[in-house]
């Protein structure tokens, strides 16, 4: 097998993936065909087609896979009978030439509130299915991001309450849509055109002194909002109203600096802000709520000692706050790296930048957290990579497949995992060699023969035809 | 002019109530001139004939015998029933016990039978029954051409209870004859394990890749915990590290044995995903794309963003 | 010591599918078969047994089925199964889970095992009627839905438990040899390696046919007939719709309802 790979490789560029071409027909494997179609000449294509799409059941297969390529969506699409219409219309890597193919030659309301939901649906489908008679086509095109303003402004006057709600959270809605829709939608269709970015100012005004606290709490989210708007919300009555307007993008540093705030739930959104001040922080970083003290703990503003002091914590969560948080200093790593709870150990395990000596002490581990850590981390020595990937658990074994720096002994291993999954994945890694993908391509799971299938088509190589 | 019979059943001597919805079940096929009978197999069965002499019954036959469950004691009592009574029909609830004996005493008996009815109706004479199939996925309807006798389970939490003041008579039956091959040595509770019981948790809010950043898994902790949730994850999360591999429900991750509501956030239902918790009754799938395959296994679809769901939810409790 | 492990190949369903011509089925272009997701439990518990008492636990196991049905076959064993038998007969076209514990009952005849392990239920269809019958036709002791076994091969009895509703488990002692359906969760099912997947190539598998176990077909008959088969009115799906705000307050109202508060 060695020998004939690098037999191959000498004759690059001539008969590129012809072998593996070769092969894939050979053995007529509907998913290793799937793998290489997009990466192989058109001529062999058809080829491939007569493998792929032999039968029904595999042109359903293919019709409904989100990893089938584009263009053979595309030429599924022609002539497509409803069972194939439907999943089609479903199935996200449709393309739009597919997609307005289907819409012309398809009538099912089902298929065609698919298309109008569709992430590949162009302006000109969407403006066609705008005028469906089915009111759930017309739910699915106001709904759909792509959907154009007029379309938008238009769909605005329907009497139905789904488009209305869909109208008020579209990002094509413009201030006088919202406003047509004011004075048409019920309380919920309100809320949301106030936390609408272009909600107008005369609606915002409103909402700031509405009785109803769904309006106040939709208002404190809207990141259009101003100023003196926001503080007023932050003296708000209601804690879930202050909860919003804690979490307000808008917000500047100072007003939650002073507040003085009675309800947890409230300190704790305080405590997940990105910009704090030192006072802020060391009151928080003290709160009696644990909820406020472990998201401080993974604070990129606290300083070494606070740091330190919540290192002692005896709570296991808060101290693993501290080991993830990217300011944690290297001695303290090296304490937490010894401590108690494997959870806290393995919080450590991640990080690249832990020093050598916490790397060491973690060594010693037979906690499964910790070892999938240190399976991911490319500091950890080879020969430990290498019992990781001899683990009896899956999960263990399975963190080699997210290790840049695996040695080659623990990646084979991965590639005859007994775990399919693992197979599947370890499929992708950089410095797996070609001749253990390419025995792959007999793998009694799909999924893996596809990846192997589709490695080698892209790295143009071809393992020897098998005897 | 036939006799539908119902086996009730018991705990440890208090009837369970699925048995009431058994009686609803066979009540509902009931046709002028039949007799409604119930049978209990109890240690003390004339104290549940009350309970059973609910509208509509006729009959309860009491079998004094035991408390144990025993399947092989009630497959002899159906035997027994079968030949003095030729009863047209006999229903049980699709309880656990229901799982060793129903099955046993048709095939011996030759009888008509389908477990885990949903519906059953008349049509003209035949009997007809329905029950789902492919997971779930279609339903069917279904008779017994030839068969004297049909025993059937019905689903539990889909017929009522059956209520009513009733005025049956109570007859007394000897336990017959029966070669007993097991015996009950105990109970054992669910497991209350502190700290991360996924297969003990019976309500599970779960979180996929739509968590995206790790900074975000906090906030779902601390959902889990404000509803009375254990929080579970997909594979990724724990792959990354994020949260501990305790958490993950799926193959080669943990089973949600005893949940009965499983919330996945941001979940998009892996087959790997799916086999530890596709089996949950109450499956809410919350996810930005509708057309991810959680939705296809979920009772409640809520097509979303799961950071808005979330926080959202957070005002409810 | 021998232990049967009769398996089941299931059909999954793709999400949208269309009927047969007669009504009585789905179209099979819509079907995915694969092994039965319980039966991955019963064969691991007797490859359990197999492996704490060494090598004189032989595991048969043994599939009702077309030639279809040999990859679910193949797939236990792969696992560590020792060989196979699969029934067929174009009269099992209709067969239910009575018509395969006829089956079975004869295979016991034949192959005189110690102990029978069955999956609880089907993940397609959740008779939960196989395994019970088979017991109902040899007359041999059973219980279903077991969580948890402690059995030595030979033994004249075992401790069991079953799960019961809410996740009680009822401790028995069963005499033995017996019929067990086997419940999810009462071990950890390991995958085939891929030496074991070429292994199970190789095993021997008996191939057998009604006539070969002494059944015609009306031996074999199902114990119900489908009258029609057909898509229910609503997906299983509710979907949950209006503002995120009204979602999430029925998600909390649905919580609430099921939790009880």
């Amino acid at each position: 097998m060695m020998t004939a790979v690098s037999d191959n490789r000498s004759l690059d560029g001539m008969c590129n993936g012809v072998a593996l071409t070769a092969r894939v027909l050979a053995v007529g494997d509907l998913y290793a065909a799937l793998g290489i179609y997009s990466h192989v000449e058109p001529a062999v294509r058809s080829e491939l087609e007569t493998v792929i799409l032999g039968t029904r059941r595999q042109r359903l297969i293919v019709a409904a896979a989100p990893y089938a390529p584009r263009n053979l969506l595309d030429a599924l699409s022609l002539g497509a009978d409803d069972g194939l219409a439907l999943r089609l219309a479903k199935n996200t890597s449709t393309p739009a030439s597919a997609l307005r193919r289907l819409m012309a030659q398809c009538s099912d309301p089902r298929a065609r509130r698919y298309l109008a939901s569709h992430p590949n649906a162009d302006a000109a489908i969407l403006v066609d299915l705008s005028r469906d008679d089915a009111i759930e086509v017309q739910q699915a095109v106001a709904g759909n991001p792509a959907t154009p303003g007029d379309v938008v402004a238009r769909l605005a006057g329907i009497d139905d309450a789904l488009i209305q709600r869909a109208i008020a959270a579209s990002p094509a809605a413009d201030a006088a849509t919202l406003a047509k829709l004011w004075d048409l939608g019920d309380d919920w269709v309100k809320a949301d055109i106030v936390a609408h970015p272009n909600c107008p100012a005369t609606l915002l005004a409103i909402a700031t002194s509405a009785p109803d606290v769904r309006l106040r709490r939709k208002l404190a989210a809207n990141p259009m909002i101003d100023q003196s708007a926001l503080e007023r919300l932050l003296t708000d009555p209601d804690d879930s109203v202050r909860a919003a307007a804690v979490r307000n993008p808008a917000i500047l540093g100072e007003e939650v600096d002073a507040m003085n705030e009675a309800s947890a739930r409230v300190r704790r959104l305080v405590a997940r802000r990105p910009k704090l001040s030192a006072d802020v922080i060391e009151r928080l970083a003290r709160d009696p709520d644990s909820w406020v003290r472990r998201w401080i703990a993974r604070h990129p503003d606290m300083s070494a000692e606070l740091l330190a002091e919540l290192a002692s914590s005896e709570e296991a969560e808060v101290r693993r706050g501290v080991a993830r948080n990217s300011s944690c200093p290297a001695h303290l790593l090296v304490r937490l790296a010894a401590d108690p709870a494997p959870w806290v150990q393995a919080g450590v395990a991640l990080r690249e930048d832990a020093p050598a000596e916490a790397i060491s002490i973690l060594l010693n581990t037979s906690d499964r957290d910790v070892l999938g850590a240190l399976g991911r981390n490319r500091n950890t020595p080879a020969q430990r990579l290498v019992a990781i990937a001899r683990h009896d658990d899956a999960d263990v074994r399975r963190a080699i497949v997210f290790n840049p720096a695996a040695p080659r002994e623990a990646l084979v291993l991965l590639a005859a995992d007994p775990y399919p999954l693992n197979r599947a994945m370890i499929v992708g890694h950089a410095r797996l060699d070609d001749a253990a993908v390419a025995d792959l391509l007999d793998d009694p799971e799909p999924q893996v023969r596809f990846s192997a299938a589709r490695r080698l088509a892209r790295h143009g190589n071809q393992p020897a035809l098998k005897p | 002019m036939s006799e539908i019979i119902v086996i009730a059943i018991q705990r440890d001597g208090e009837l369970r109530s699925s048995s009431l919805e058994a009686i609803t079940a066979a009540r509902g096929v009931k046709q002028a001139g039949d007799t409604l009978s119930v049978a209990i197999v109890a240690a003390n069965p004339q104290g549940l004939a009350g309970a059973l002499s609910v509208e509509g019954v006729d009959e309860v036959i009491a079998v004094k015998a035991t408390d144990e469950f025993q399947p092989d004691l009630i497959e002899a009592v159906v035997g027994a029933l079968v030949a003095e009574r030729k009863p047209s029909l006999i229903v049980t609830a699709h309880t656990v016990d229901a799982w060793s004996f129903a099955p046993a005493a048709a095939i011996k008996n030759g009888l008509g039978f389908a477990t885990d009815v949903m519906a059953l109706r008349r049509e003209g004479a035949d009997l007809v029954a329905t029950r789902a199939g492919y997971a779930e996925k279609v339903l069917m309807d279904i008779d017994f051409p030839g068969k004297d006798t049909v025993l059937l389970t019905t689903r539990t939490n889909v017929f009522e209870p059956a209520s009513g003041q009733g005025s049956a008579k109570v007859t007394e039956m000897a336990a017959p004859a029966a070669d007993i091959a097991t015996k009950h040595e105990g109970w054992k509770q669910p497991a209350d394990a502190g700290g991360i019981d996924i297969p003990g948790s019976e309500f599970i809010l779960s979180i996929g890749r739509g968590v995206a950043d790790e900074a975000n898994v906090e906030q779902f902790l601390e959902l889990a915990d404000k509803v009375g949730a254990t929080l579970g994850c997909s594979r990724p999360i724990a792959d990354n590290g994020w949260l501990p591999k305790a958490r993950q429900v799926g193959q080669s991750g943990q089973l949600a044995a005893s949940c009965r509501l499983y919330v996945a956030m941001g979940v998009s239902g892996s087959v790997q995903h799916q086999w530890g918790m596709k089996h949950v009754e109450n499956i809410v799938a919350v996810n930005t794309d509708p057309e991810a395959s959680i939705f296809s296994i979920a009772r409640y679809g809520i097509v979303g963003d799961m950071f808005e769901i979330a926080s959202e939810l957070e005002n409810h409790f | 010591m021998k232990i049967l492990v009769p398996v089941k190949q299931i059909a999954s369903l793709d999400d949208q599918f269309e009927m047969r011509d007669d009504g009585r089925d789905v179209d099979e272009d819509y079907l995915e078969k694969d092994l039965n997701e319980f039966d991955h439990f019963s064969v691991e518990e007797a490859l359990l047994i197999k492996e704490a008492a060494g090598d004189e636990v032989e595991v048969v196991v043994a599939i009702v089925g077309d030639d279809d049905a040999d990859d679910a076959l193949r797939t236990a064993l792969a696992k560590g199964a020792d060989r196979g038998i699969r029934v067929w007969d174009d009269a099992l076209a209709n067969a239910d889970g009575t018509s395969i514990a006829r089956i079975l009952a004869k295979l016991v005849e034949r192959e005189k095992p110690d102990m029978v392990f069955t999956g609880a239920q089907s993940s397609d269809f959740g008779s939960a009627t196989t395994g019970m019958a088979l017991a109902g036709l040899l007359g041999w002791p059973h219980a279903a839905v077991v969580s948890n076994l402690e059995y030595k091969p030979g033994a004249s009895s075992a401790t069991l438990r079953r799960e019961l509703e809410g996740g009680l488990e009822e401790v028995m002692t069963i005499k033995c040899p017996a019929v067990l359906s086997i419940q999810l969760g009462i071990n950890q099912p390991r995958y085939a390696s891929l030496r074991g997947i070429k292994q199970a190539k190789q095993k021997p598998v008996d191939e057998l046919s009604l006539d070969d176990l002494g059944l015609d077909a009306s031996d074999v008959a199902p114990a119900f007939n489908v009258r029609k088969m057909y898509a229910p009115q609503r997906g299983k799906a509710e979907l949950i719709t209006g503002s995120a705000a009204e979602q999430a307050a029925r998600l909390a109202q649905i919580i609430k309802e099921i939790r009880g508060m």
